[in-house]
């Protein structure tokens, strides 16, 4: 078959003229034209990669896997998803809080941006969405504009061998509310020193002078919440030193690679707020949202209701399997009391530690003084600790306590390394300790007359429930009540609801000088003239003293004001105040006992007084039942009246 | 009901304790060189700012991502040390203090790592620096920078 090719030729001499200065045209303005549309070729083909991964994304329904809710943040809602996250910088689509879709489709197309340079560019700020996504849909990076994460690289070259640890700070004598506790998250690099180590935390920003202010502000999450970074130093120094909190340490049984995932996605939430809800959008379920990008197939967040108490989450982090038993790292407390019981029977080793501490003996002539070396070492180390407790305490200036400090040490210095440190016992672990939850039914008789009873606390642990776990004397209830139904008349009535009720019990000695205190509000039954128990609104703070040295049991004793509203009163309400003392002991491993005398005198509104005798038990059954037995004699108006119940506590 | 119940509890919470002033002098004592550096939260917060503080982790939440370097203003360490160490020793200058004069503990160890001392040559570290405590720490005023030197000085002696 004849070629189609034509055999002729014309060289661009032979053209005719016309057509000679033709192809020249055409020649320049195809070469015009290639030029212009070359970038637009160029980009034609980016956004064709583009629409290619937006649509691969499609097609894997990748908007609706988990770990894109786990990155995001979403929860179900009842009209469809959001995020948890408040921040807007933290979305690339405008609607990306509340429309997976659209903003996974957001972040593809983010990903080609030309305009952010280095660690600002998407792909490094949302680092963790990128390696999922490249992985997901096989992105080839070598089509993406080039962008080189120098911040990023530089920490995760450190992170060589990551392991991470759940941190829980328990609670200090003294304030109750710290037993709630406090969550954060270490990352440990194989062969350093933990201290190195970065500490991982949630925590609100905004502080307020104002009381009520701070109160409404953290309960309605008025303040941003952030994650910050810092070396696990600083948090040792600010729980063990300052706060005198014990640390539990939970090595996470997380893998090295789910470390760097759960790495990548804390770089993400940089500088990122939500707002912070004291009760349940607080540090401890924050972190849930760290595991679960470290390991999706976790359901952490999903777990808890409308409070999350820290321990609960520890719990449950021991529960599944992924929190091992804790380590233990005393407060300088702990420590000091260790190293006083350690002292042995003699009193000079103390009275010496206490009175270099107090500045009124030098520490150079525990050098000279008749005792083994290993002794005068001793005293000096607990000298030194005092002397830290004291300015920590603010009961000495920082020259002096750096003086002081020194010259303590300086002594310590000429001794020689001994091993003087006694090992430090560590009291049950937090998560051992019973449920934080009560529900108690029971029954009982007051003033001849039968009824059951059931009462329920949501939170959190009294001075009579089992205290392994907990702080001994700390007492926090919210919102517990207490429901009878009597059978004579087939009466159902509100006994009692605290809505909080705190009481400290912190023993003085001669290192430690706490003031013990407490503060009740609520609902409750007092006696009347009629002869019946009537409600009653009330607010109790109260201040005291305790002492458990050299007694079985701790010796507690309270000023109280009180304050009374009920239309039962004449004048519509009481004021006054008086004293409640009490002894607190424990009769055996698992038996408790409270013998408590309370007697207030009502000045104002409708006057009288009251005075009541109360002697409360509970005996442990097991980590979470026990059987709770009180019977008290209140005079009331002048009137009399006695009760006892019997309840079963079932902690959960 | 949910919501009740939320109401009741912030309502109680607000209630106690808003009554009960807050003393917040916020003293920020964490600017130092040397012995002594802390960073005091509220002197005598509320019961309620105890509350919230426990578990907002000391509302003075550091907004910080990486180190936090409190050597701004302090004299400059040799040229050998590196911002880790020295960021480190600032912070630390307590504990250490009191780990040199026991010749032993946590943060003398991290020190020994910071400075890549070898493991076997520890024990010999640990005894120079506690046999020489008054010349690393000659006076309470003492700054990083020296303890530094100092330390130098005592190992290279």
């Amino acid at each position: 078959m004849s070629s189609i090719i034509s055999t002729k030729s014309y060289t661009a001499d032979s053209l005719p003229l016309f057509k000679r200065k033709g192809i020249r045209t055409t020649v320049s303005l195809s070469v015009l034209l290639l030029l212009i549309l070359l970038p637009a070729f160029a980009s034609a083909r980016d956004n064709g990669y583009m629409r290619q991964l937006i649509a691969r994304a499609r097609e894997k329904g990748l908007d609706r896997s988990r770990y894109w809710d786990v990155l995001l943040h979403y929860k179900k809602t009842t009209s469809g998803v959001k995020s948890y996250v408040d921040d807007p910088r933290f979305f690339l689509s405008p609607e990306g809080k509340t429309n997976p879709r659209a903003e996974l489709e957001a972040t593809i197309k983010a990903f080609f941006s030309t305009k952010e340079k280095g660690d600002n560019h998407p792909r490094c700020r949302f680092i963790g969405r990128y390696y999922w996504l490249k992985d997901k849909l096989k992105i080839d990076e070598s089509r993406l504009p080039r962008v080189k994460c120098a911040k990023f690289e530089k920490v995760m070259k450190k992170l060589r061998h990551p392991h991470a640890v759940l941190v829980f700070p328990a609670s200090n004598m003294n304030n109750p509310a710290s037993m709630f506790g406090h969550t954060l998250l270490r990352v440990d690099r194989k062969g350093q020193s933990k201290l190195l180590s970065y500490a991982v935390t949630y925590s609100a920003t905004n502080t307020d002078p104002n009381g009520f202010l701070f109160a409404v502000k953290g309960i309605f999450g008025f303040y941003k919440g952030y994650f910050s970074i810092l070396p696990y130093y600083d948090k040792v120094k600010e729980y063990n030193d300052m706060d005198q909190r014990d640390i539990w340490e939970y090595g996470l049984n997380l893998s090295e690679a789910e470390v760097r995932r759960m790495v990548r996605h804390i770089w993400e939430l940089q500088d990122i707020y939500s707002w912070y809800y004291f009760f349940n959008e607080n540090c401890s379920y924050e972190l849930l949202f760290l595991l679960e990008a470290a390991r999706p197939s976790l359901h952490l967040t999903g777990a808890f209701g409308p409070s999350v108490i820290p321990v609960d989450t520890i719990k449950l982090a021991r529960k599944l399997g992924i929190a091992s038993s804790p380590e233990y790292r005393p407060s300088q407390v702990t420590v000091i009391k260790t190293e006083v019981s350690d002292l042995g029977p003699d009193k000079r080793p103390l009275w010496l530690a206490k009175r270099i501490a107090m500045g009124s003996v030098e520490p150079e002539t525990v050098l000279s003084e008749p005792m083994p070396e290993k002794e005068k070492a001793k005293v000096l180390g607990l000298a030194a600790d005092l002397i830290q407790y004291r300015y920590v305490k603010r009961k000495i200036t920082k020259k002096k306590y750096m003086q002081a400090f020194l010259d303590t040490l300086d002594a310590r210095g000429q001794l020689g390394i001994t091993n003087t440190e006694p090992p430090v016992e560590p009291p049950a672990a937090p998560e051992k300790g019973h449920g934080s939850k009560r529900l108690a039914p029971g029954f009982g008789v007051r003033g001849g007359k039968l009824f059951a009873e059931i009462k329920f606390r949501p939170a959190y642990h009294d001075l009579l429930d089992p205290d392994e776990g907990y702080t001994e004397g700390s007492q926090i209830d919210f919102m517990s009540g207490s429901l009878r139904y009597y059978f004579e008349g087939h009466k159902l009535k509100l006994e009692r609801l605290d809505l909080v009720n705190i009481k400290s019990v912190s023993p003085r000695d001669s290192l430690f000088k706490p003031i013990s205190w407490m503060a009740d509000v609520g609902l409750g039954r007092k006696l009347f003239p009629s002869g019946r128990k009537e409600l009653v609104f009330f607010i109790t703070p109260g201040a005291g003293y305790a002492r458990s040295e050299g007694l079985p049991g701790t010796f507690y004793f309270f000023l109280e004001p009180d304050f009374n509203l009920s239309p039962n009163f004449q004048s519509g309400y009481a004021l006054g105040g008086g004293a409640e003392a009490g002894f607190l002991t424990k009769l055996s491993r698992d038996w408790k006992a409270d013998l408590d005398l309370r007697a207030m005198d009502y000045l104002a509104g409708d006057s009288h007084s009251e005075f009541r005798v109360k002697l409360a038990q509970t005996y442990r059954l097991t980590r979470n039942n026990a059987l709770a037995l009180t019977v008290d004699r209140v005079r009331s108006f002048s009137r009399y009246q006695s009760e006892a119940v019997l309840n079963w506590n079932f902690y959960f | 009901m949910r919501k009740t119940v939320f109401v009741i509890m912030a309502f109680s919470l607000i209630l106690s304790f808003s009554a009960i002033p807050v003393m917040a002098e916020t003293v920020k004592d964490n600017v130092g060189c040397g012995i002594g550096t802390m960073i005091f939260q509220d002197s005598r917060p509320s019961v309620l700012a105890h509350i919230l503080a426990a578990t907002t982790n000391g509302i003075l939440g550091n907004q910080t991502f990486g180190i936090s370097s409190g050597t701004l203003g302090c004299k400059q360490p040799p040229r050998w040390v590196s911002n880790e160490l020295n960021t480190f020793v600032a912070a630390n200058m307590d504990s250490l203090a009191k780990d040199i004069a026991n010749g032993k503990g946590e943060s003398l160890d991290t020190l020994a790592e910071l400075m890549k001392v070898p493991a076997e040559k520890r024990a010999d570290f640990n005894l120079k620096l506690h046999s020489n405590f008054e010349r690393i720490f000659p006076s309470s005023t003492v700054q990083s920078a020296d303890v530094l030197n100092n330390i130098y000085e005592v190992i290279h002696s």
